[in-house]
């Protein structure tokens, strides 16, 4: 009886090492659980593909080294699916290391799908100033962002730039957020019924069901899963990778749930023979 | 060879924070500041190279625009908020930018929660789905006993208020236990990056 109820006690030293045994597990050998692709993926999914030709994609990348092991990989496969459609883009954030990595991403993918800076996507990097910025630059995009965060150019000598006038050229908006900045894009949303969808860390997910029943956001990506979902969907050249992620996920997962178990036994049998004597 | 290196780095790096799960030590709390360092770091150079430079200093220095100083002034005065006696002068900015935000707060309150209200008053139909009717009846029965729970200028004692007070409380509770599922995937998901990064990148044991 003493050992089940030392099953409360389990040193954390040991939790972690299994933990990082059983994560590493899936990233070795093949495992597959079964896996599932949400209405919220498919529905950014859906808008991307749907949308009008002479529409810009606006991305905001609000999103830095913390929240890596979620955003980038959303980030990834969203530039990925813009790229291969053709839906031209423009990256900008609140988070000041967002627009830097995100636009990494689009250079690396660029050359693999042949597309052009300026004329397919370009960078207007970190911005601050909140909603009134975005409210000026649903206005007049061009006096709101003088220059890009590249070539440091005006924006006026970008091909795709000259294209936005206002937020009526704007087909889509799509946050990708490690923290609550999405408020800021409602906001635009609910002004100028602008599209809008949201890759959240998964923290933030329970928040942002009411936006999806309310119809503020017509689709969502909720942390990894999300991501392995989208690429799902693309069927990108990422796609393992963030499958096998997933399935580590999925034995961490396991093993919280043994932990609880283990530990509940643990003070059930203290319990007993706190009232035994 | 620049890219080994910077692995390198980034790998003692990622092992130097994790041993903080093993026990508290100097290794960790180097890396902390290192991290804490760098981070401010890149903010300063990143504040001047897309906000500063070019919408301030550029505009004032290189295209004469010499009105940009009273900028500078003006931000300058919330460094009076350290002196008692010129603390007045700080408060005008102060005060400036939250009558500013008082008046976005109508805005963004109502463009929040105006469409959320209207989508949770739904018709109890089983036509043309008796899903959907159901769903629909769940929210509303789930939706009714939280704001009870919420609704103190009535008494909870009696039934059936207690009961629909009480199921209203357990929903919050289910609730609060799916945000904390999400927040525990959350961590899981920057542990499970940071270790493919260290068997895929560094070590090169794993492939995809």
């Amino acid at each position: 009886m003493e050992w089940l109820i030392q099953l409360r006690q389990i040193k954390r030293q040991w939790i972690y090492l299994c933990l990082a045994v059983l994560v590493s597990i899936p990233l070795f050998l093949k495992i597959r659980l079964p896996f599932f692709v949400g209405p919220q993926a498919k529905g950014l999914y859906e808008a991307v593909k749907n949308l009008p030709e002479d529409k810009v994609v606006l991305l905001a990348m609000d999103w830095g080294a913390a929240t890596k092991g979620e955003s980038m990989w959303q980030a990834q496969a969203i530039i990925e699916h813009l790229f291969k459609e053709k839906k031209p883009f423009v990256i900008l954030g609140y988070d000041i290391q967002g627009p830097q990595l995100s636009e990494e991403l689009a250079e690396k993918l660029a050359k693999k799908y042949h597309k052009e800076y300026g004329e397919d996507w370009f960078n207007v990097g970190f911005i601050t100033g909140g909603l009134p910025l975005l409210l000026r630059m649903a206005k007049n995009f061009q006096a709101t962002f003088k220059q890009d965060s590249v070539e440091r150019k005006p924006l006026s000598a970008l091909p795709l730039a000259r294209k936005i006038r206002d937020i009526n050229d704007i087909g889509l908006i799509i946050n990708v957020t490690g923290s609550g900045t999405y408020g800021d894009w409602i906001t635009i949303q609910t002004t100028y019924k602008v599209p809008l969808a949201v890759a959240c860390t998964a923290v933030i997910t329970p928040d942002l069901y009411p936006f999806l029943d309310s119809k503020q956001l017509i689709g969502m990506l909720s942390g990894l899963k999300g991501a392995a979902e989208y690429e799902a969907l693309i069927k990108g050249s990422h796609r393992e990778t963030t499958l096998k992620m997933m399935m580590s996920q999925s034995m961490a997962h396991l093993l919280i749930i043994i932990l609880i178990v283990l530990a509940n036994i643990g003070l059930y049998m203290e319990r007993r023979r706190r009232r035994s004597g | 060879m620049v890219e080994v290196i910077v692995t390198w780095l980034a790998a003692i790096a990622t092992l130097g924070i994790y041993s903080i799960l093993y026990k508290e030590n100097p290794i960790y709390r180097f890396f902390e500041h290192l991290f804490i360092g760098l981070g401010l770091g890149w903010t300063i150079f990143e504040v001047w190279k897309d906000i500063l430079q070019p919408k301030w200093w550029t505009p004032m220095v290189v295209e004469g625009k010499w009105y940009w100083i009273f900028a500078f002034v003006i931000g300058s005065l919330y460094y009076f908020i350290f002196s008692p006696r010129f603390a007045w002068m700080a408060r005008l900015v102060i005060s400036t930018l939250m009558g500013l935000s008082a008046g976005l707060v109508f805005k963004v309150t109502a463009a929040i929660y105006i469409p959320q209200i209207e989508a949770s008053f739904r018709p109890i139909t089983f036509v043309p789905s008796i899903a959907r009717g159901l769903n629909n009846l769940l929210s509303t029965i789930i939706l009714l006993c939280v704001i009870l729970y919420f609704l103190f200028t009535i008494s909870h004692e009696k039934q059936p208020l207690a009961g629909a007070s009480k199921l209203g409380r357990w929903f919050i509770m289910l609730g609060l236990g799916a945000m904390f599922g999400s927040t525990v995937m959350a961590r899981l998901s920057l542990f499970i990056d940071r270790l493919t990064f260290l068997l895929h990148d560094w070590l090169k044991v794993i492939k995809f």
